[in-house]
């Protein structure tokens, strides 16, 4: 083996590894969405942390969901929306508003990307926690309500950018969304599959099952076994 | 599963029909009416009702019973020697299979010895059980008195306690659908499939799951039911449509977009029909000769049933 071979060998390797140095630094310092989830930007966008918790985690009395692990095409569904207007909160807007969408896919694949917290289940406030899981396992259907875990998964848990976890969400924040769903002010999707069934419960069926999936913990779906 | 893709799928097929869409929307949002669940209220009939969900006696029979909805809701799961595809008794029979127009579980029961042309002779319901899972679950049928279709039996048993044995009553099957004003049209069933089904089925037809759970049914493809399921007929996939889908929301599609959709997913390709007699063209000639069946028949290129001989029984991988 030449010399000036064994040189050029240990230069890749020296390349590889500046590279891989570079590259992990640029990840930490340079993602958009980390810096602007820990510290907004300049121009009417706070920090994503300061209502959502550093970690994503949510914040029950801002009724700031957690959006750590969600998925990344929801997240930036729920971003676009709101900067379009389709969904309303008058946070949100603003800062959703004044985001790119280069910005807001990179918030959202941010956020998607931390790990989901193992929360403390949120105790149920003032509601019927049987009937929020009947609610959720067999639905009320003589008012033509399917079971919510028929669309969310049997943990609660979501299905990819269809719907999203319930599970581990504050109670406050599912009674929010509910209540919007129930009058038209947020609509779920193009179907309006959310606003015909929040509008056939009655509210407290819809703060029932608020209470219920707030009661369970939060997880990413089960990846073995049925998910039960 | 490229989710977003879906959802981008079902904006772009909207935008096509923005105006009707948004009128749509506007008009039903928060308060679209609930499906036909009682139509037998118009009729002046009192719809049966069976006994609350899940409310079992505790006697050996009530047991058998409780089983059987567990294998019912959950049957890759509770019978997954007898299940091969990614599919559950309640997709097609809604509310655990209590819900009227969602051919439930009480008026069935109730209809049974039955004869039955798909197979020339006298059934009972047991043996109508076996071939939910031989053809709707492109599985193996349990075999007489095997504990899975005992505890089906008992539990559909249940749901018609009190009903009048022999009744045709309201709310069996699907309701059937007038003819469609215009021949049913895969073509612009791809389109009501794009802006009603895709977002939960998937473009794909593939469904889509919460993990390991599989939460939106598979329509087509390897882990649907096979060319031998009832709801492989047009008739029988647009009934069910038009009364059940999109979910929660049955009653929404018009008959038109029922028939055209049922076209579309029934002209999909899906697992081979297990009586395949070792060519297409006999298999239809003697178990798909209908205009309901899009078996034999080639679709966008594709012979449907032409991928030979069935596959070897395949329980979902977990």
């Amino acid at each position: 083996m030449s010399g000036r071979r064994f040189a050029a060998a240990g230069l890749a390797l020296l390349a590889c590894l500046g590279a891989g140095a570079t590259a992990a630094r640029g990840a930490a310092a340079g993602d958009p969405g980390r810096r602007i989830a820990a510290q907004g930007l300049a121009g009417g966008v706070p920090a994503c942390g300061s209502c959502h918790g550093a970690s994503g985690e949510g914040l029950a009395v801002q009724q700031a969901p957690r959006l750590a692990g969600l998925d990344a095409r929801y997240l930036a569904e729920q971003l676009d929306r709101f900067a379009s207007g389709a969904r309303k909160n008058d946070v949100m807007t603003s800062v959703a508003k004044a985001l790119t969408l280069d910005e807001r896919r990179a918030v959202a694949a941010h956020f998607a990307r931390l790990p989901t917290p193992s929360t403390t289940p949120h105790p149920a406030a003032h509601s019927d926690l049987a009937r929020g899981q009947a609610l959720a396992g067999r639905g009320d259907w003589a008012v033509n309500v399917p079971a919510c875990g028929a669309c969310h998964g049997p943990d609660g848990r979501g299905v990819g950018a269809v719907t999203p976890p319930l599970s581990g969400q504050s109670q406050a924040y599912l009674s929010a969304q509910l209540a919007a769903f129930r009058t038209g002010a947020r609509r779920s999707d193009t179907l309006g599959l959310m606003n015909g069934i929040a509008a056939r419960l009655s509210p407290a069926d819809l703060q029932a099952a608020a209470a219920y999936y707030a009661s369970l913990p939060a997880g990413a779906p089960a990846r073995t076994g049925a998910g039960r | 599963m490229s989710g977003w893709s879906v959802r981008t799928a079902a904006i772009a097929g909207l935008v096509g029909v923005a105006v009707f869409g948004a009128g749509l929307l506007a008009g039903r949002l928060g308060q679209h009416r609930p499906a036909p669940s009682t139509p037998s209220v118009a009729s002046g009939k009192k719809p049966f009702s069976p006994p609350p969900d899940g409310a079992f006696p505790h006697t050996p029979f009530g047991r058998e019973a409780a089983l059987g909805r567990e294998i019912f809701v959950d049957t890759g799961r509770a019978a997954p020697q007898f299940v091969g595809n990614d599919l559950k008794c309640v997709n097609c029979h809604l509310d655990a299979g209590r819900l009227p127009n969602s051919a439930p579980m009480w008026a069935a029961y109730v209809m049974f010895p039955q004869y039955r042309a798909k197979n020339g002779h006298v059934n009972t319901f047991a043996e109508r059980i076996q071939g939910c899972f031989r053809y709707s679950m492109n599985g193996r049928a349990p075999p007489l008195g095997d504990k899975v279709l005992v505890a089906l039996e008992s539990y559909a048993a249940y749901l018609a306690t009190g009903a009048p044995h022999g009744a045709s009553l309201p709310g069996q099957g699907y309701p059937k659908l007038k003819p469609a004003p215009l021949p049913p049209d895969s073509g612009r069933g791809r389109g009501v499939y794009t802006m009603y089904c895709a977002m939960c089925h998937g473009p794909d037809g593939a469904g889509q799951s919460s993990g390991a759970a599989v939460v939106f049914p598979p329509l087509w493809g390897p882990r649907s039911y096979n060319w031998g399921a009832g709801i492989a007929q047009i008739d029988t996939a647009a009934a069910f449509i038009k009364a059940n889908m999109p979910y929660s929301q049955g009653g929404r599609l018009s008959d038109q977009q029922a028939w055209d959709v049922a076209a579309y997913i029934d002209s999909r390709p899906r697992p081979q029909d297990p009586r395949y007699t070792g060519s297409v063209a006999e298999t239809r000639a003697r178990f798909h000769n209908s205009a309901q069946s899009m078996y034999g028949k080639a679709a966008s290129g594709v012979l449907l049933g032409g991928d030979g001989p069935p596959k070897p029984f395949a329980p979902r991988a977990r």
